[in-house]
């Protein structure tokens, strides 16, 4: 069944018309390919290989799974919103306040063409938007960089830039994982009516801190 | 890329209070003056120049127009308790080696923000191109400080034997270390 949320949007990508489509249900996602885009034109490793994890994300609670992808049905990016893994501290802030951007990601032939920005368009019209802290976590050493002529710190700031623009901001954490290397990256978008009293939990859960 | 983005920072420290790190602007250098001028002399003496004087404080603010220089400073409250700087050379064989030079307030200490400052430095280290940051100390007294650095990966280079010397005539030894920025991540 169709979410009632669920946007379609045209994009020329250069040579061909990408459509991007958000809150995919499973039967979407069945009718889609990531073998040639994904899985074997890769010199990496995708985050997601299988359509079985975006089926399964698409079945989660408010998720949006937003999909780009060609006129043969071909995966060329994908994103995802999420509430976070039960063992990630953001949880610990109740009513499921937080949600991850877990992923974000194009193939590589596929990328400079305005692609990542349209999938984020359509991944932050959640009608939750304005009710949650949404964030992403960017740990450097799984940014693909080779292919680029980006360092890892100018491939940081191109991910600053883009997330910025859909009014992110970057906040400190003593996350462990984030702390290992000081390019990762902790952003988060504070809701319109998140209140004052959650802003100040999150800000004291950033340190693993009750308040 | 807007400086709103980026700051203020809020950190919270481990003893519950809340710092924020912003970069230094001229409107901060009478601040400025104030947290070096209630630093302890033993804090200071070691330092090239005289944090305590006004004309020092307006050489930083003018070195930081001029890119030669990036600080950042931390409140605790309307008070500076920290303050850090990147410095980089713009000519010669020592362009691409930065600087690195952080002062904690005394009842700060401890309580890890002088490695939060040194995390936001070494990321704008990153941003200036820089490949190599150095880092000095002196040995007795910033021992804490050395510790702290070499769990950033910061390695020991060289130690500079009997090399200050304070009021008193007791010398110290200046030990020189090094930290390698990476500009792309190994193919391991």
């Amino acid at each position: 069944m169709t979410h009632p949320n669920q946007k379609i949007l045209i994009w020329p990508a250069g040579e061909c018309n990408i459509t991007i489509k958000s809150f995919c249900s499973p039967d979407d996602i069945a009718s889609l390919s990531l073998k040639d885009t994904f899985v074997e034109s890769s010199n990496y490793n995708p985050i997601l290989s299988k359509k079985e994890s975006l089926i399964s994300a698409s079945l989660q609670k408010d998720t949006n799974v937003t999909i780009a992808y060609t006129d043969e049905r071909k995966i060329v990016g994908i994103s995802i919103l999420q509430y976070p893994s039960r063992e990630e501290r953001w949880v610990k802030i109740e009513n499921r306040v937080m949600m991850e951007v877990s992923v974000i990601e194009v193939a590589t032939k596929w990328r400079s063409k305005g692609i990542s920005k349209k999938l984020f368009e359509l991944l932050f019209e959640h009608p939750l938007k304005e009710y949650r802290i949404i964030y992403m976590v960017g740990y450097s050493w799984t940014w693909d960089v080779a292919g680029t002529d980006l360092s890892i710190i100018q491939y940081r700031n191109m991910l600053i830039n883009l997330f910025s623009h859909f009014k992110f901001r970057i906040y400190l954490t003593n996350d462990p994982n984030v702390l290992l290397c000081p390019e990762n990256l902790f952003m988060a978008r504070i809701g319109a009516n998140i209140s004052e009293k959650v802003q100040m939990k999150f800000k004291w859960l950033r340190f693993n801190l009750d308040n | 890329m807007s400086q709103s983005t980026r700051y203020p920072k809020e950190v919270i420290l481990k003893d519950h209070r809340e710092i924020i790190m912003k970069p230094f602007e001229e409107s901060d250098q009478d601040k400025l003056l104030e947290f070096y001028k209630n630093l302890p002399i033993l804090l200071r003496w070691f330092l090239k120049e005289d944090p305590d004087d006004a004309i020092v404080i307006k050489k930083w603010i003018d070195n930081q127009k001029e890119g030669k220089a990036f600080s950042l400073i931390a409140f605790y409250e309307d008070r500076i308790v920290a303050h850090g700087t990147m410095l980089q050379r713009l000519f010669g064989g020592r362009r691409h080696v930065g600087r690195l030079r952080i002062m904690v307030a005394p009842d700060f200490r401890r309580l890890q923000l002088g490695t939060w400052m040194i995390f936001e430095l070494l990321r704008r280290g990153m941003e200036m191109g820089l490949e190599k940051i150095r880092a000095d100390f002196v040995v007795g007294l910033d021992d804490s400080a050395i510790e702290a650095f070499k769990k950033l990966d910061f390695i020991e280079e060289a130690v500079l034997r009997d090399y200050v010397k304070d009021e008193k005539g007791n010398y110290y030894n200046y030990k020189i270390l090094i930290k390698q920025l990476h500009k792309e991540l190994s193919d391991f």
